[in-house]
């Protein structure tokens, strides 16, 4: 089983590339479309309306199932060459939903406190995008439901190979537990760096729910 | 005789006559040839002599009028057709070389495709087509095909080769890559496989290389050529098979009686002869097939020409039309006028075929449990969470921080999948504790989460309060931190559909597999997207609903 857990570990800690790779694009996707709905949904009429809807329907669109649904109904072949849809890319723009409804959610909030003269609690508008990437990280293990080969599907794969309900059992532990602890390390750092900013700068606004998955 | 012969003579004669009626018994009986040669003789015969080929000829004539046999033929298909250095090899092409040689004339080989061959031989342009198509009885309604068959292929499931998975009862729980639009998906999907779909074939040996796919379903024919290449062919290997699918030449329907009657007769001669098999054999294919008809075509009535035309000998097409639902026809009707009046182009593929209704319906209710299980397990493991992290004993605070520490920082799909491992290792293995399973893992995910935020609102209460003020109430902690108890319990009817990953047959499961054999795709996954999109409005709705009336309630106390 050592051997087993030598041989995952590194194959894990590589494929978690590609799981903060679709996170990264996930949010750039998410903050040029939160950009757009935010400065929508400042502007009286019909750009408020219709940001409105599409805020709604974000919102009720469960990620995993867009996955399916873009990398389903989307033409695999756009014929130019430069971009063909592949289940990496279906990942990364469901994602992309989720994280652009969480950016205009908090940006609108940011830009409220703004207003009301609290500069510095619009400031943890960018302590929320560093959650919102750390959440999208934990939901990109979708990806192993339509073949992306990340994290989630390296521990799968390696399941698979062993026979014994207790080798699977010990596996599984192995990677919820570095998970657990890179995680746990990130919120610590994110937390301390909030506290900082609060204590300079002022009392912090209430927080918004987040949404991991 | 007997009047005649001494009676040693007579023993002698006796035993010579019984010895040699055993050593023909025990000779294999080879086919009837002359059969064949009298049909070419009479076909000839009836040609217009000096005259070009008559037009209108029945495609025999034309054949042997010409002195050409015109195939229809595949490429890149090896080892059964390909293109090498602009000639055409395979085991198809030498069959075709090999039934024009016994016909007397010379093969001339038409390329066609899967899309185009049976339409080559309406538009004149092949006599024959030997192109890899599998007899079905839907198909015998387009095309001729010459009995008996020359090949038979299957589905096999090819994986890797440290993993076990001896026949089809096993792959239940197990992901299997296949193509979009086999037929033969739905056999894997009714036996509870979870069916990751691919749009080609060659994807699944991509998927296979890379390691996303641990097995994979095609026609062992496809697999061929792939499993003789050395490093492919060590990793990997045919782990079973299943849905036997005859091959047949294939000649136009309304005219090639007779010249389904020469490639028939010709063809039993080959099989008789063990030629068919040595071909296979030369070009490494798979022979179990060709073995046994060359033991059936040597033996009994099947020896004789009119072999070709018993049941007896003859293997059935494949019926691989799935079975209708009663209102197929009226939902067909229903497309055409969404097609034609409203412009869209819809197909319900789920409510046409009884097996895509049983899928279907069988889904919806499972996801309606998953949601409802979700949201109870969370709103109720919310406040187990709440009152733990609140809790004044250390030995009930640390065990919840644990817990949510974990779920704060693994993937819900890891964690759902870590359940199915528990549940495994106790031998639970069924949809319904796949659904008990994937209930707890979503009320912890979200629960947890939701159960800090009543600990945090228990704390703020507590705070305002005064610490020598009366703990509040776990209820009151829970109103006051309603908006993320809500937020959570959305968030858990949203993730609901990553069960499906743990084999639970809920929606998604069931629409990828309606997919998987019924080709369509775009409406089944938007329908698949309105039901979530549906669902989680109502469970926004009903908490809103909700979260007013408590509103409501706590002003007028206020008040």
């Amino acid at each position: 089983m050592l051997d087993v857990i030598s041989q995952f570990v590194p194959n894990f800690l590589l494929a978690l590339r590609v799981n903060f790779g679709i996170a990264f694009f996930a949010l750039l996707g998410g903050l040029v479309a939160g950009g757009a709905l935010t400065a929508a949904h400042l502007r009286p009429g019909w750009p408020r309306r219709c940001a409105r809807t599409l805020l709604t329907l974000m919102r009720a669109a469960p990620t995993f199932v867009l996955m399916f649904f873009l990398l389903n109904t989307l033409p695999r072949d756009s014929g130019s060459g430069l971009l063909n849809w592949t289940p990496y890319l279906s990942v990364v723009l469901s994602l992309a939903v989720f994280a652009a409804a969480y950016v205009c959610d908090n940006a609108l909030e940011c830009v409220h406190q703004w207003r009301a003269g609290s500069r510095a609690a619009a400031l943890l508008f960018l302590m929320s995008l560093v959650r919102a990437f750390f959440v999208m990280v934990l939901s990109s293990g979708f990806g192993a439901a339509v073949g992306v080969v990340e994290a989630t599907s390296v521990t799968l794969r390696m399941l698979e190979q062993l026979k014994s309900p207790g080798d699977r059992i010990v596996l599984m532990l192995v990677a919820i537990s570095i998970f657990m602890l890179m995680f746990q390390i990130i919120y610590w750092a994110i937390q301390r760096v909030r506290q900082h900013i609060a204590q300079r700068l002022g009392p912090a606004p209430q927080g918004l729910s987040s949404e991991r998955s | 005789m007997s009047g005649f012969c001494p009676p040693g003579i007579r023993l002698h004669t006796l035993f010579c006559g019984a010895l040699l009626a055993l050593v023909f018994a025990l000779q294999p009986a080879r086919a009837d040839t002359a059969a064949l040669d009298v049909l070419l003789q009479n076909t000839r015969a009836s040609i217009p002599a000096g005259s070009p080929c008559p037009p209108q000829a029945e495609p025999l004539q034309q054949v042997l009028c010409r002195g050409k046999l015109r195939l229809g033929v595949r490429s890149k298909y090896a080892p059964f057709a390909d293109q090498v250095n602009g000639r055409p090899e395979g085991f198809e092409i030498d069959l075709g070389a090999a039934l024009a040689n016994r016909l007397g004339v010379q093969p001339h080989y038409v390329q066609v495709t899967p899309a185009n061959r049976i339409a080559s031989l309406g538009e004149g342009r092949t006599d024959a087509v030997i192109a890899t198509m599998g007899h079905t009885l839907q198909r015998d309604a387009e095309v001729r095909f010459v009995r008996p068959h020359y090949y038979q292929s299957e589905t096999v499931v090819v994986g890797r080769s440290d993993l076990d998975l001896p026949d089809i009862d096993t792959v239940k729980g197990k992901t299997v890559c296949v193509a979009v639009g086999n037929n033969t998906n739905a056999e894997l999907a009714s036996h509870g496989a979870r069916l990751m779909l691919f749009d080609s074939a060659s994807q699944l040996v991509d998927q296979l290389r890379q390691g996303a796919c641990s097995f994979a379903a095609q026609d062992n024919t496809f697999f061929a050529a792939y499993l003789n290449e050395p490093e492919f062919g060590a990793r990997h290997h045919v782990k079973f098979s299943f849905a036997p699918l005859p091959w047949g030449i294939g000649v136009d329907q309304r005219q090639g009686a007779l010249l389904a009657e020469a490639l028939g007769l010709a063809l039993q001669e080959m099989h008789a002869s063990g030629q068919l098999l040595a071909l296979a054999q030369a070009h490494g294919i798979e022979t179990d097939f060709l073995q046994q008809q060359q033991r059936l075509w040597r033996s009994g009535p099947c020896a004789q020409a009119a072999g070709i035309h018993e049941a007896a000998c003859m293997q059935q097409p494949h019926d691989n039309q799935l079975a209708q639902t009663a209102f197929a026809p009226w939902v067909s009707a229903f497309e055409a006028w969404c097609r034609e009046r409203l412009g869209i182009k819809i197909t319900l593929a789920m409510l046409k075929t009884r097996i895509a209704l049983e899928f279907f319906l069988e889904g919806v209710a499972f996801s309606l449990a998953l949601v409802c299980g979700a949201i109870a397990s969370t709103w109720a493991l919310a406040l187990v969470f709440g009152g733990g992290l609140s809790s004044p004993h250390r030995w009930l605070r640390w065990p919840a921080r644990t817990v949510l520490m974990a779920m704060q920082s693994t993937p819900l799909v890891l964690l759902m999948v870590f359940a199915e491992v528990l549940v495994g290792a106790v031998g639970a293995n069924s949809s319904f504790i796949a659904l008990a399973a994937a209930i707890v893992v979503l009320g912890l995910f979200n629960g947890s989460n939701a159960g800090q935020a009543i600990a945090e609102a228990h704390a703020s209460l507590w705070a305002e309060r005064g610490p020598t003020s009366l703990r509040p109430s776990l209820r009151q902690a829970m109103l006051r931190a309603k908006a993320q108890l809500l937020a959570f319990v959305v968030n858990a009817t949203r993730g609901s559909p990553a069960a499906s990953i743990i084999g639970v047959p809920e929606l998604l499961s069931a629409q990828t597999d309606i997919t998987s054999f019924a080709s369509e795709r775009a409406t089944t996954y938007s329908l698949l997207l309105v039901f979530y999109m549906l669902v989680v409005s109502l469970v926004v709705w009903l908490g809103q609903r909700w979260e007013r009336q408590q509103n409501a309630r706590q002003a007028g106390l206020d008040a």
